[in-house]
C-alpha cells in the first residue's frame, strides 16, 4: 500500500516527499506519489493542479514546471527534462496558453516540442534532432531528417530531395485526390518558380520533371520562359528522352510552334489511326514521309488515294501556290460520259437527231474525247454535220482556232477527188461541238461534211480528239 | 441494307467568252447512306443550244447569260470558223 507523508526528511522545498524514508525496503518502480479518486462519476478525477496565483498576471508568465532531475557524474542535481507551461495571453475571454516539453541536449536544456495556439513546433531550437512517426508496419512512415534537412516518407534514406517518398512495391508514391464536386480543376499540382516578376528573364527554366533509374536519367519534361512580358507572355514545354546516351528533345511545344525531334536525331515519328499502325510516318534517317506505310522510299510515299483540292505543282514554280493559273499546276482530273448528238447546221433532220455515246477524260485542262454516232439521220436536213453535246467548251487557240482529231466516217459519200483525201474531226475554239472536214490531197481548204455526204440511217462517225477546256 | 441511286447536277459552270454552260450530272450509288460510287455525265449548253429540256437551274442561267446580244455574237463567231 502506498504511504502518505508530508514534510519529512530533508526539506529542500515547502513540500518535500522523500520516498526512501517512507518504506523500510523501497522498490524501484514503486510509485512515489499517487493521486487517487474514488468518485464514480464521469467528471475528471483525480486532478493535479499547478496553480500560480498572482494579482498582476501578464502575457508569457511561466505557470509551472515539472522537472525530471537526476544526478550527473559530478554528483550534481541536473534537470534532464522538463514540462512547463506559460500564459501567452491573459486577456479576459481570449486567454491563450502554451506548454513546452524540453530535454537536456549536451548539457543544455532544449525545447523538444512546443504546443501553442498559433503553432505546434518540434525542435524549436534547431538541433540535429530527427522527428519520426511510425505506422503499423513502417518505422519511418514520416521522418524529418534534421541533420540533412530532409523529409522522408516511408524511409530513413536520403534520396536527394527535400521531400523523399519511397515505396518498396508498385503502389503509387504520390496521389493527389480532389473531392470537390464543382466543375473547376482539381486536383492541381503546381510547379512554381517563386521569384519576383522582375527577376524572370527569357530563357529561364522554370520547372523540370525527371525520370531516372538510380543515377541514370532516361527522360525529362522541362519548361521554359520564352517571353516574360506581361500581356504577351510565351512559354515552352520540352519533352526529352535519352537517345544514344544523350538527352535529346523529343517534343517541344512552344508558343509559335510544336516541334518533334528538334535535335535532329534518328527518331521516327508515327501516328496511328484506328485501323492503321502507320497512318503518318516520318522516316527520320532517310528524310521520307510515309502515309499508311513505314517504309517510304521517296519524300512522300502514299498508300491509298490523295485529294488535292487546289491542285499539285510540278517542278519548281515561283508562282504562289494560291495563284489561280500557273503553267505547272495540275488541278483537275475527271472522267465520265457525254452524249454526242448529230445534227446539221441549217435544218435538223425531219426524222430527228441521233444520239451517240461518248467518254471523256480531263487531265488538267486537256480533254480527251472518244465518241461515236451511228445510223445518222439526214432526211430533210440541210447544212453541215455538227455533233453537239461535248462535255466541255473549247478554249481559245491560235489561228485557225481549231482543235483537230481523228475520225472514222463509215458509209459516207465523200468527194474523193481521186488524188486522195482524208477526213479530220475539228472542234472550233469557243465552242462545244465537233464537225468533220474532208481535205483533198494538196488542198488548203477543208470541205465540211454535210447532208450530201451522209447516207440517211447508214452513215456512222467515230471520233478521237483532244482539246483544251476553257 | 438499302442501295440507293441519286442523280444530281453537282456542278454547273459558266465558262468562256460566249458563256457556255457546262453541266456535270453525277450518279451516286449509296449503301445505307454510304457512298459506294460516283460517276459523271457531262453536257454543254451553248448559246445556240435548245435549253427547253434543261433543269430549272440551268434554264435560269441560260436566261441570265445567253442574251440575244450574246447569241448574235456567237453566231457571228461561228461564221468565221
Amino acid at each position: 500500500m502506498p504511504q502518505y507523508i508530508a514534510d519529512r526528511g530533508i526539506r529542500t522545498a515547502p513540500f518535500h516527499i522523500r520516498v526512501d524514508e517512507l518504506s523500510t525496503s523501497p522498490t524501484n518502480g514503486t510509485p512515489s506519489l499517487i493521486l487517487e479518486a474514488t468518485e464514480s462519476g464521469t467528471s475528471d478525477a483525480p486532478i493535479m493542479q499547478l496553480q500560480r496565483i498572482t494579482s498582476s498576471p501578464s502575457d508569457s508568465d511561466d505557470l509551472g514546471r515539472i522537472q525530471f532531475i537526476g544526478n550527473n557524474s559530478a554528483g550534481e542535481d541536473i534537470s534532464y527534462a522538463t514540462i512547463h507551461a506559460e500564459s501567452k495571453d491573459v486577456s479576459d475571454g481570449t486567454e491563450d496558453g502554451q506548454i513546452i516539453f524540453s530535454y537536456r541536449n549536451a548539457g543544455s536544456l532544449e525545447t523538444a516540442m512546443q504546443l501553442g495556439r498559433d503553432e505546434i513546433v518540434f525542435n524549436e531550437g534547431s538541433n540535429d534532432t530527427n522527428f519520426r512517426v511510425e505506422s503499423d508496419d513502417q518505422t519511418h512512415m514520416l521522418f524529418v531528417d534534421a541533420g540533412n534537412n530532409r523529409i522522408n516518407i516511408n524511409s530513413s534514406t536520403d534520396e536527394g530531395g527535400i521531400v523523399n517518398i519511397i515505396t518498396t512495391d508498385n503502389s503509387p508514391n504520390l496521389v493527389l485526390a480532389c473531392r470537390d464536386t464543382d466543375a473547376s480543376t482539381g486536383p492541381v499540382l503546381e510547379l512554381d518558380r517563386d521569384i519576383a516578376t522582375s527577376d524572370v528573364s527569357a530563357g529561364d527554366l522554370i520547372g523540370e520533371i525527371r525520370f531516372s533509374s538510380g543515377v541514370n536519367q532516361y527522360a525529362e519534361i522541362q519548361t521554359k520562359v520564352l517571353d516574360p512580358t506581361v500581356g504577351s507572355k510565351d512559354g515552352e514545354m520540352n519533352i526529352s528522352i535519352e537517345s544514344n546516351d544523350t538527352m535529346s528533345s523529343a517534343l517541344r511545344l512552344g508558343a509559335t510552334e510544336a516541334v518533334f525531334n528538334d535535335d535532329s536525331n534518328n527518331i521516327d515519328f508515327r501516328i496511328e489511326s484506328d485501323g492503321q499502325a502507320n497512318m503518318f510516318f516520318v522516316d527520320a534517317a532517310n528524310d521520307f514521309i510515309g502515309i499508311r506505310r513505314n517504309d517510304p522510299a521517296v519524300t512522300l510515299d502514299v498508300v491509298g488515294a490523295g485529294r488535292f483540292s487546289n491542285g499539285i505543282f510540278f517542278g519548281t514554280d515561283d508562282a504562289s501556290p494560291s495563284s489561280p493559273v500557273t503553267s505547272n499546276k495540275l488541278d483537275d482530273y475527271e472522267e465520265g460520259t457525254f452524249t454526242p448528238n448529230a445534227t446539221f447546221t441549217s435544218t435538223p433532220p425531219s426524222n430527228g437527231t441521233v444520239n451517240g455515246t461518248g467518254i471523256y477524260t480531263k487531265v488538267g485542262r486537256i480533254v480527251t474525247i472518244d465518241l461515236n454516232v451511228t445510223n445518222i439521220h439526214s432526211t430533210g436536213a440541210s447544212g453541215d454535220l455538227r455533233i453537239n453535246g461535248l462535255p466541255f467548251a473549247a478554249d481559245l487557240i491560235p489561228s485557225p482556232g481549231l482543235y483537230v482529231g481523228t475520225v472514222r466516217l463509215s458509209a459516207a459519200n465523200l468527194a474523193d477527188t481521186g488524188d486522195g483525201s482524208y477526213c479530220v474531226a475539228e472542234v472550233p475554239d469557243n465552242s462545244s461541238y465537233v464537225r468533220i472536214g474532208e481535205i483533198s490531197d494538196g488542198a488548203s481548204a477543208v470541205d465540211l461534211i454535210n447532208t450530201g455526204n451522209i447516207s440517211n440511217d447508214v452513215s456512222d462517225i467515230f471520233v478521237h480528239l483532244q482539246y483544251i477546256a476553257t | 441494307m438499302a442501295i440507293t441511286k441519286e442523280i444530281i447536277q453537282d456542278k454547273i459552270e459558266v465558262v468562256g467568252d460566249f458563256k457556255h454552260i457546262q453541266v456535270r450530272t453525277a450518279t451516286v450509288i449509296k449503301e445505307d447512306g454510304v457512298e459506294l460510287s460516283r460517276s459523271y455525265h457531262r453536257h454543254t449548253v451553248a448559246p445556240d443550244s435548245d435549253s427547253s429540256k434543261e433543269s430549272a437551274d440551268v434554264q435560269a442561267m441560260v436566261k441570265q447569260f445567253h442574251t440575244d446580244e450574246l447569241k448574235k455574237a456567237f453566231a457571228e463567231y461561228q461564221k468565221d470558223r
